[in-house]
């Protein structure tokens, strides 16, 4: 009888075929070794701890269902963050509908704002150490809009492309254009005050 | 500058530009100090985010967060379109791992029986083990399964094949 | 009854006193379901004037689905001993049978026009409602709506 030690020697390769047959054990494994990947990708973007559990259990269960799609042309981890990511951008747009935006944030989404900020000058990566960089990366991630940080998350972090990401948000590639320069302004002046607190 | 230039700018650090209109925004830079400025703050932040993606453990442990999604996977009562699916297979898994462990587990109770006086144990697999099993007896009903936590209710709706294809029975068309 | 006239009083009257005292504390001991069949339609109100509107804190509950109003058609309280089966009949078309399996779980078996259509298990608690629903005439639905009550 397969034990979950066999099963974790097996390649991601291995392991998805196994899981398309119906193996549990198999899939065990898979949600076992990208869990936390998925999570943090869910988390980045809802940036609320419990519906980013909910939203990555949800991912895993339709990963599940639909494991007869994927067909070997991406990784499994990749395959899975886009499962992911479409179930939060999905989660993220009715919440959209119930959410009450500030002045700050309707402004921001319309644009404009961004062409007054001055250029920053200052290299923000100078003389930090990597932890404490993500840090604030992490920190002036969280003060953008969702639509904002969505933008940068999929373009900075996924690699996808203008065109992709303007699929997967349902606007245009100008819309994604814009908001991707806003968020990268944004980010520049955040991580700029960050530095000055030093 | 307007905001046109501002997103070729930015277009032309994320490899997004034709060559044509690339060499344009290259030689624009070189005369322009303005442009130059802006392209270096873009290219700062670009590059102080590569690969510099906080990290975030999930925080709940292996077997909890798997329980759920079993849980969820087996409500559903689907089972995934598979390359290599057959009945034969399925018959071949079900033969190998379940008659010899229920044979095992059929044993072990019958000797924990001879050994203990039986008694109700409530423990923590059964508290946690509150999801429901649903049991086909008719090929022709199929059932779709969910849980509304906010109103704490299970819901199982059956539906005839025969009227409904699968893909127009969801829970988006009943619930609102 | 003569055998008993020949026990002491006393005695006679502790036996009576035990049976009295044991009906209820078996009876706690059985859980106590409520089934109600509902239908559920979009329609004002229901051509049968036996059915009355469901109580408002369910209908809450049923506020999930598309239908706007919920009508009970049937609706009984059952004791289940554990592992007894228990059938209801909730509708000429409708039947069900419960069985305790212990630790607040229960078995649905449901029976819709004479065929054997589906077997649940479900935990069922006071605040936890089991739901089990389908497609009836005219856009509408039924609902079996199972839970525990004192």
């Amino acid at each position: 009888m397969s034990t979950q030690q066999d099963y974790s020697s097996k390649a991601d390769e291995v392991l998805v075929k196994l899981s398309q047959k119906g193996d549990m054990m198999a899939f065990e494994e898979l949600v076992a070794r990208h869990r936390d990947k998925i999570y943090a990708r869910a988390f980045s973007m809802v940036k609320n701890q419990d519906e980013a559990i909910d939203l990555s259990q949800e991912a895993w269960v339709k990963a599940w269902q639909r494991l007869g799609q994927f067909q070997g042309d991406s990784s499994f981890a990749t395959w899975m963050t886009r499962v992911t990511i479409n179930l939060c951008l999905d989660y993220l747009r009715k919440q959209k509908r119930h959410r009450a935006e500030s002045i700050e944030a309707i402004e921001e989404e319309h644009g404009g704002v961004e062409r007054q900020m001055p250029v920053v000058t200052v290299n923000p990566t100078e003389g930090l150490e990597r932890s404490e960089l993500r840090q604030r990366i992490d920190t002036a991630l969280a003060q953008l809009s969702h639509e904002h940080r969505t933008v940068l998350i999929l373009h900075e972090f996924e690699d996808l492309e203008y065109k992709e990401i303007a699929k997967r948000m349902k606007c245009s590639i100008g819309t994604v254009m814009s908001r991707l320069f806003y968020a990268r302004r944004k980010m520049a002046v955040l991580l700029a005050n960050l530095k000055k607190e030093e | 500058m307007n905001l046109n230039q501002q997103l070729k700018l930015q277009a032309f650090l994320d490899n997004e530009l034709s060559s044509r209109e690339a060499k344009e925004v290259a030689q624009w830079m070189e005369q322009d100090a303005e442009a130059r400025q802006l392209f270096t703050e873009l290219s700062h932040t670009r590059a102080a985010l590569h690969q510099n993606e906080l990290e975030v453990k999930l925080p709940e442990s292996r077997e909890f967060f798997w329980s759920k999604i079993e849980r969820d996977i087996r409500l559903q009562s689907q089972q995934p379109v598979s390359t290599g699916f057959s009945p034969d297979a399925i018959l071949a898994w079900l033969y190998r791992h379940l008659v010899p462990a229920s044979a095992v587990a059929l044993v072990a109770i019958f000797a924990i029986f001879l050994a203990t006086k039986p008694a109700p144990v409530k423990t923590v697999a059964m508290e946690t083990m509150s999801y429901g099993e649903v049991e086909t007896l008719n090929e022709e009903m199929g059932s779709i399964s969910f849980r509304s936590e906010s109103e704490r209710m299970t819901v199982i709706y059956l539906y005839n094949r025969a009227d409904d294809s699968e893909a127009g029975v969801s829970n988006d068309g009943l619930i609102q | 009854m003569s055998s008993m006239m020949l026990m002491p009083r006393w005695l006679v009257l502790c036996l009576c006193f035990g049976f009295v005292a044991a009906a209820p504390l078996a009876q706690a001991a059985e859980p106590k379901l409520e089934v109600q069949l509902v239908w559920g339609t979009n329609d004002p109100g229901s051509p049968n004037a036996d059915h009355k509107p469901l109580d408002s804190v369910t209908a809450k509950k049923l506020r999930i689905f598309k239908w706007k109003n919920y009508f009970t058609v049937n609706r009984e309280i059952v004791s289940l001993p554990h592992r007894v089966p228990r059938k209801l009949r909730l509708s000429d078309q409708c039947e069900i049978e419960l069985k305790n399996l212990g630790n607040q779980r229960y078995e649905v078996d449901i029976w819709g026009e004479g065929k054997h259509v589906k077997k649940i298990k479900e935990k069922v608690t006071k605040e936890d409602l089991l739901t089990i629903a389908g497609d009836d005439k005219n856009d509408c639905a039924w609902f079996i709506l199972v839970k525990e009550v004192e």
